[in-house]
């Protein structure tokens, strides 16, 4: 609470006397000086299709850049649009990344505290709206504000989630488990992409600030985890907006696998405890809002070695058996071990082993069977398993093909969601 | 293809046959209840078991007297039994090497019997003669409690006859192109019936030369190479694994250029561990790896804490030996020899970080570490069970009957199983270490796994640190651009190291038992903090700067 007090009244200082504002833009950077300039004109441009400037305050939290990036946004903001800085290193008041695995989408250290200072800050003036957008994007074009603000103001929307042109096979976590058990949960047709821009009404930045999602075990994961899963489950309007393409800069390649896949699921996994009793009785799922010009997908598929994965999934078998035969179900286990004989080319990973798999996951999580990061990261070689079988499924095939298959795989855990209620219930 | 340097990755596990598990209640183990345990084994994880001499014998050494090098001992079972343990051991991975007592035989050996009788006799030559108990005079005494010289008269022979170890076990005569020939042919014997190497028992002695200490003589290692060279000719992957108590220099020459022997026992590094940690002090260490010269690319060091023979001492300097008495043998009955007849667990007070502690150090410096049946749930000892039977009692399965070993009499077990309070085997069993994940028996499981997955333990070279606290065992290994740092504090209290890491700056050691990331490495020295006998086995790595090795990396989410 005294982190909150202090952002505000570090941000009031700066605004001076203000009259009513009703959208805020958040800028997350840490050393974005390249990008940032870019981004800022894009931001102006499309606000000023959107509603005056005189009503917009931009805020941005910085990590400690050391290349002069809070002055380049205020260069480029120029005098017509109010700004706001925070900064949340150099000041000493954030204590620096919660732990080793909260990572963020866009690499900025600490990204959740910068979001809990535009959620505070949007709070406190009471805006209408509030956008947040990556400094490291490329492809930002005055265009998102519409898409991200306008379902908002104008639709009623609490929640705008983005939706990516992507390469054939990108995020194949999210496409593999994240898409297809949020939507088994909490029965809403959300993609789960993930960075580069959100929309939020104020009283969802306000929900947001009330949940138990800043510090605690929830905090190990990154804020990127669980904004989606929250506005789903506290039944906020939710919907998706197109945004074209996502080119940014720095990727998370590098970062271990099983450290990415540990914080994505786990993040899941720890808000199903939360929200038990609205997935419970949550059947079926139905298809969200979407704005923007929709786009085909992207025919392109990047260079991915499957039989590497393939070889990554046996030798999980061979290293993490004891830890599997905790975990996984006996006639799950059964259905796994014989994939650890099957040549590459012809690996598959049945969809419905899979969702029992990812099911049993849930449950031991629930059960803390295990210390749950190294049961998180044990799920890594199945993973990779399953995102091989797709691949071999599809490779062939056009990128309709692709979502078939995925569409399949969300139904199957549709489906099957009574195989997990059950066992949860009475573990 | 088979890789024929398995073994320096092996993982071995020392067992005699009598010891382990009874297959047919007589109260003496077996072939058949060994095939039963092997499992177990494989749970365990080790690689390659290495079996004390099974062949027929009168028993009064151990089997190390052996009356026929081509049979196996009628209550450890028949040859068929033989054959089937092998081929259920190698269907799980196992590989089996065995005891090859090239020194000497006993006196009950048909050679010797008819040696005795008859000067005309081809076999009379097989032994070494003398009309004269004053030959080779250099030559020291080995087993000083029993013998008081390396001659013996034969009164059937009328002549004396040599022996090294016991005036019951007559010395091979190698300078005979017979008997050469003799015991290749029962190497061949056995490599025939699959067995994957010898552990080639006390060969410093093979030769006699008058003027001579009569050991590591250059005649030995030019047999030693002969039968390297007919193995490789007719065998794949067989190893020979050389049993010289001799210091770092002197078994050097064992390894040859490669041709000689696979492998030889380091045997001075032993008590050095021990004293290490009971003076919490990395020098004594480290000062035998200073003094251990660098062998073969293609060769190994053997590793081991204990075996079936007494902690040998022999390797060290009187001031050495009165403190390693002082420090784990104050009895006068643990002492045998020149050495003290104790197993692990009771030598390190049963503390579970100690025995955790040196197994880390035997399973991360270079070599292939041996573990002594038993020692891997902690097992005890018995004092006063004579000789080295006190460390060569019944493997201890359950809290059953003779502690699941056998359902024979107790009173007909060949030796009394261990039921003292502390070890005995209704408290430290394998049914009950495997049944508790915590247990000794996990940690050692989960040890050896962790080792198999780095080849840099087994291949890669050695490089000591030199942090100024005196407590903190440190080193690299690295291999083929695998680094691991191995940290170990032998002292029981906590201590703080800081290590010159400098050129790994940026780099983030990763704990290999918990896969838990550690912060990066700076430009000032890493410093790290151990709990008393905390040890750290660490992956220096450089994953974050890594490529993608599947290709989806950069965008899963």
């Amino acid at each position: 609470m005294t982190m909150t007090k202090t952002v505000w009244g570090q941000v009031r200082e700066q605004l001076g006397d203000i009259g009513k504002i009703e959208l805020l833009v958040g800028i997350p950077t840490f050393n974005n000086a390249k990008t940032v300039e870019p981004v800022v004109n894009a931001v102006k441009a499309g606000l000023s299709k959107v509603c005056p400037p005189a009503s917009v305050v931009v805020v941005n939290a910085d990590a400690g850049s050391q290349d002069g990036t809070p002055e380049t946004i205020k260069q480029a903001a120029g005098p017509d649009i109010r700004t706001a800085f925070v900064q949340h290193l150099a000041d000493g008041f954030f204590p620096g990344p919660i732990s080793l695995h909260a990572l963020s989408e866009s690499g900025v250290p600490g990204r959740e505290h910068a979001f809990r200072a535009f959620f505070t800050v949007a709070e406190e003036l009471q805006v209408q709206a509030c956008v947040v957008v990556d400094a490291n994007l490329r492809s930002l074009t005055s265009d998102w504000m519409e898409v991200l603000l306008r379902p908002v103001i104008e639709k009623g929307m609490d929640f705008v989630a983005p939706l990516f042109r992507r390469a054939r096979y990108e995020g194949s976590l999210t496409n593999c488990i994240i898409y297809p058990l949020s939507r088994a949960l909490y029965g809403k047709q959300m993609r789960y992409q993930s960075g580069g821009g959100y929309g939020f009404s104020g009283k969802l930045a306000s929900l947001y600030l009330t949940k138990n999602v800043w510090e605690g075990e929830g905090a190990h994961y990154g804020i990127d985890s669980w904004l989606t899963t929250v506005a789903v489950a506290e039944s906020c309007e939710v919907s998706q907006g197109f945004l074209g393409t996502k080119i940014h800069d720095g990727t998370l390649t590098g970062i271990e696998l099983s450290l990415l896949l540990a914080q994505a699921v786990g993040a899941l996994f720890h808000l199903m405890e939360a929200y038990q009793d609205v997935w419970e009785g949550s059947t079926g799922s139905s298809p969200v809002p979407q704005f923007g010009p929709p786009y085909e997908p992207d025919p392109e598929g990047g260079a991915v070695n499957v039989e590497r994965m393939v070889r990554g999934f046996q030798q999980g078998l061979r290293d993490l058996l004891p830890i599997w035969e905790i975990i996984l179900a006996p006639e799950t286990l059964a259905g796994i071990l014989p994939l650890g004989l099957v040549e590459a080319e012809e690996f598959r990973f049945p969809a419905a082993l899979w969702v029992q798999t990812i099911y049993d996951f849930a449950l031991a999580y629930h059960e803390k069977a295990l210390y749950r990061e190294h049961l998180l990261k044990s799920l890594t070689p199945l993973y990779l398993g399953r995102t091989a079988s797709l691949v071999l499924e599809t490779r062939a095939g056009t990128p309709e093909d692709v979502e078939r298959v995925i569409e399949t795989l969300c139904e199957t855990f549709e489906r099957m969601k009574p195989y997990l209620t059950q066992r949860w219930r009475f573990s | 293809m088979l890789d024929p340097l398995w073994f320096k990755d092996a993982v071995f596990y020392e067992l005699h046959v009598k010891a382990f598990y009874d297959g047919n209640d007589d109260g003496i183990g077996d072939f058949r209840g060994l095939i039963q345990k092997l499992d177990y084994l494989e749970w365990l994880g080790i690689t390659c078991l290495w079996l004390l001499p099974f062949f027929p014998s009168p028993l009064r050494d151990d089997g190390y007297d052996v009356s026929d090098y081509r049979g196996v001992f009628p209550d450890y079972g028949s040859l068929e039994d033989f054959r089937t343990f092998l081929q259920e051991a190698h269907r799980r991975g196992i590989r089996v090497i065995a005891d090859l007592v090239l020194n000497h035989t006993s006196d009950q050996h048909a050679w010797f019997q008819e040696a005795r009788r008859s000067p005309q006799s081809p076999m009379r030559d097989f032994y070494v003669w003398s009309d004269s108990d004053k030959k080779y005079e250099k030559t020291r005494i080995i087993f000083i409690d029993t013998e008081r010289s390396n001659w013996t008269w034969d009164p059937v022979a009328e002549r004396y006859y040599w022996h090294r170890f016991f005036s019951h076990q007559p010395d091979l005569n190698y300078d005979n192109p017979e008997l050469r020939k003799a015991m290749l042919e029962v190497m061949a014997f056995w490599l025939d019936q699959g067995l994957d190497g010898f552990r080639c028992d006390a060969v410093p002695y093979l030769i006699e030369r008058e003027g001579t200490s009569c050991e590591n003589l250059p005649e030995t290692h030019e047999y030693l190479k002969d039968i390297r060279k007919w193995i490789d000719q007719r065998y794949h992957g067989r190893i020979l694994l050389a049993e010289a108590n001799q210091w770092p220099a002197d078994v050097r020459p064992y390894f040859g250029d490669g041709n000689e022997c696979h492998m030889a026992f380091h045997f001075p590094l032993m008590p050095r561990l021990f004293m290490g940690i009971r003076s919490e002090d990395w020098h004594p260490i480290v000062d035998m790896f200073t003094h251990t010269p660098a062998i073969p690319e293609d060769c190994q060091w053997c590793l081991f804490l204990r075996n079936h023979d007494e902690l040998t001492l022999e390797m060290c300097s009187g001031e050495e030996r009165d403190y390693m008495y002082y420090a784990y043998a104050r009895d006068p009955q643990m002492r045998r020899n020149i050495g003290i007849a104790r197993r692990l667990a009771p030598l390190l007070e049963n503390d579970r970080r100690k025995i955790e502690l040196l197994n880390s150090l035997v399973f991360t410096l270079p070599g292939s570490p041996i573990i002594y049946y038993g020692d891997e749930i902690g097992m005890g000892d018995n004092v006063h069970l004579g000789d080295r039977n006190g460390v060569r009692t019944p493997m201890q399965w359950n809290a059953d009957r003779n502690a699941g070993f056998s359902k024979a009499d107790p009173s007909k077990l060949y030796l009394p199983v261990i039921f003292d309070s502390i070890y005995g085997y209704h408290a430290t069993n394998v049914e009950a270490q495997v049944q508790t994940p915590y247990s000794l028996a996990h940690w050692m499981k989960q040890m050896i796994s962790i080792r198999k997955k780095y080849p840099a333990f087994g291949r890669g070279t050695i490089e000591f640190l030199r942090p100024r606290n005196d407590k903190v065992l440190s080193y690299l290994r690295q291999y083929r651009g695998d680094t691991l740092l191995m940290v170990h504090n032998l002292s029981g209290s906590a201590q703080a190291v800081e290590l010159d890491l400098g050129r790994f700056t940026e780099v983030a050691p990763v704990e290999l038992f918990g896969e838990t990331r550690f912060p990066s490495i700076g430009e000032r020295p890493y410093m790290l903090s151990l709990a008393p006998y905390g040890y750290y086995w660490f992956k220096l790595s450089h994953a974050p700067r890594e490529e993608a090795i599947y290709g989806i990396e950069g965008s899963v989410i």
